[in-house]
C-alpha cells in the first residue's frame, strides 16, 4: 500500500513542479518587464483663481508727447496706448511711441514716453527690441535711419544722454542697414510710484527717402518684482 | 541603477526649491511699437551776408560756408563748414557768417556748442599756435544784426571760446528763436603775428535747437 502511495505520490509531485514552473516563467516575465514600466500615480487637487485688475506697470506720454503731439507740425512726437495685439484671441496693449525724424540732423528727444510704477513693490525695468507678441519682426523698413533708445536711471533725467544726466547707457541700437545692435538697455529699479523717461537719439540721413515711409522697431517693457 | 538615481533627483528637486523661494519674482511684459518717419528738417543753416560777399581769396577777407557733410556709419548728415581768413597781427569780425532758421513750429532755443562732430572729430584741429577765436549768437532776428558785438540788446554777451586750440569756453549764451525766425552767428578771430598763413585752423561746434 505503501508503495503504490508513493508512487502517486510522486506522480503527484511531479505534476505539481509543472505547474510550479510554468508559474515560475511566468512570473520571472513580468519581473523582468516591471521595472521599466513601473508607474505610481498619485493625484493631489488644486486649482488656479485669476482675478483681472487695471495693470500696475503703465506707460504714459512723456512731456514731450504732451508737447509735440501735433501731427501736423514739427518736431512730432507722439504716444498712444490705443492701439493693441491679439494673441490667442486676446487683445494685449500695445503702445505706440512716434517720433518723425530730420533728414541730415540728429534729433535727440528725452522724454518720449514714461514708465510708470504703479504695483506696490519694486520693480526692475527694461527694454529689449525684440518680436512681438503677435510674431511681428523686431525691426521693419528700417533704412536711412539710425536709433538709440534709452531708459533713463533716475527720475527727471535730462539732455545729453550720459550717465551723468541720470541715463542708462546701454541703449537698444537700431542701425542704418535695418539691423538691431544692443537689443536690451540695463535693468534700473524703480519705486512704487516712481516713473522713468525712454528717450531716443536718432540720426538721419540727408538723402533719406521720405517716400520710404515709417520705419518701426518693436520692443517690451519688462518690469520684474524685486 | 534605477533605485540608485531616484534619491539624486530628489536631492536636485531640494536644492531647486530653495533658490526658488528665495528669488521669487513676477515680470510683467508689455509690448510697444516705436515709429520713426524722416522728414525735411526744421531747424536749418544758410551762408550769412558776409559769405556771400566775401568769396575772393585773392583780395581777401575771405569768408565761405559750405554744406559739407559728416558721415556717421554709413549716414550722412549735414555739417556746415566756415573757412574764415585771418591776417596776423589783427582782430577781424565777421558779423553775418551764418543764419540759423527755425522752420519747427515750436519756440526754440539755440545754444552753440564747441565739441567734437558727431563723427567723433576733435573740436579743434590743424594750426592753432597764436590764433583765438569766439562764436556768437545775436539775440534778434532780422533784420540783421550789426557788427557792435558788445552791444547785450543785439549780440549775447556770452561767446564759445578756444584760444590756441585749447576750449575756454564751450558753450555760447542760448537765445530764443520764434518760429520762423532766425538767430545771426557771428565770429571773431584774433591772429598773433607768428600765426601760421600755410595751414587751417579748424574748429568744430554744434549749433542745437532745444524745443
Amino acid at each position: 500500500m505503501s508503495e503504490p502511495t508513493t508512487i502517486n505520490n510522486d506522480r503527484r509531485g511531479s505534476r505539481t513542479r509543472k505547474r510550479s514552473l510554468r508559474f515560475a516563467v511566468a512570473g520571472i516575465a513580468v519581473l523582468a518587464a516591471a521595472p521599466a514600466a513601473a508607474t505610481v500615480i498619485m493625484q493631489n487637487f488644486a486649482k488656479a483663481e485669476v482675478d483681472k485688475a487695471a495693470a500696475c506697470m503703465v506707460k504714459v506720454a512723456g512731456a514731450d508727447a504732451t508737447a509735440f503731439g501735433d501731427a501736423t507740425k514739427l518736431p512730432y512726437v507722439a504716444f498712444s496706448d490705443a492701439g493693441s495685439l491679439t494673441v490667442n484671441g486676446t487683445a494685449l496693449i500695445n503702445e505706440t511711441m512716434s517720433i518723425t525724424a530730420l533728414k541730415g540732423d540728429r534729433l535727440l528727444v528725452s522724454d518720449a514716453m514714461r514708465v510708470v510704477n504703479n504695483c506696490d513693490y519694486s520693480i526692475s525695468v527694461q527694454l529689449s527690441a525684440v518680436a512681438d507678441a503677435a510674431g511681428n519682426p523686431a525691426i521693419d523698413n528700417w533704412t536711412d535711419l539710425h536709433m538709440e533708445l534709452f531708459l533713463a536711471s533716475a527720475p527727471s533725467a535730462t539732455l545729453p544722454f550720459s550717465a551723468l544726466t541720470n541715463w542708462n547707457m546701454a541703449p537698444i541700437v537700431a542701425r542704418q542697414d535695418g539691423t538691431l545692435g544692443n537689443t536690451t538697455t540695463g535693468a534700473v529699479t524703480l519705486a512704487p510710484g516712481a516713473s522713468l523717461q525712454v528717450g531716443a537719439q536718432i540720426d538721419t540721413d540727408r538723402n533719406a527717402d521720405i517716400a520710404v515711409g515709417t520705419g518701426t522697431v518693436r520692443f517690451t517693457v519688462s518690469g520684474t518684482t524685486l | 541603477m534605477p533605485f540608485a538615481s531616484r534619491p539624486l533627483i530628489a536631492v536636485a528637486v531640494g536644492m531647486l526649491v530653495v533658490p526658488t523661494a528665495a528669488f521669487a519674482s513676477i515680470t510683467v511684459v508689455d509690448q510697444v511699437r516705436s515709429t520713426t518717419t524722416p522728414a525735411a528738417s526744421c531747424v536749418v543753416q544758410e551762408p550769412g551776408a558776409n559769405a556771400t560777399t566775401f568769396t575772393n581769396d585773392s583780395t581777401g577777407p575771405l569768408l565761405a560756408v559750405d554744406g559739407t557733410t559728416s558721415v556717421v556709419g554709413s549716414l550722412t548728415l549735414l555739417q556746415s563748414t566756415i573757412r574764415a581768413e585771418g591776417f596776423p597781427g589783427e582782430r577781424i569780425v565777421y558779423p553775418d557768417v551764418l543764419r540759423i532758421f527755425n522752420h519747427c513750429d515750436a519756440l526754440g532755443t539755440l545754444t552753440i556748442t564747441i565739441g567734437s562732430d558727431a563723427a567723433g572729430t576733435p573740436p579743434a584741429s590743424g594750426a592753432w599756435t597764436d590764433v583765438n577765436m569766439s562764436v556768437h549768437l545775436s539775440v534778434v532776428g532780422p533784420p540783421a544784426a550789426g557788427a557792435d558785438l558788445a552791444n547785450p540788446a543785439i549780440w549775447h554777451p556770452t561767446s564759445a571760446t578756444v584760444a590756441g586750440g585749447t576750449v575756454t569756453n564751450p558753450t555760447s549764451g542760448s537765445v530764443s528763436i520764434a518760429p520762423g525766425g532766425r538767430i545771426q552767428l557771428a565770429v571773431v578771430i584774433d591772429a598773433g603775428t607768428s600765426v601760421s598763413t600755410s595751414t587751417a585752423a579748424e574748429l568744430r561746434w554744434v549749433a542745437a535747437v532745444t524745443l
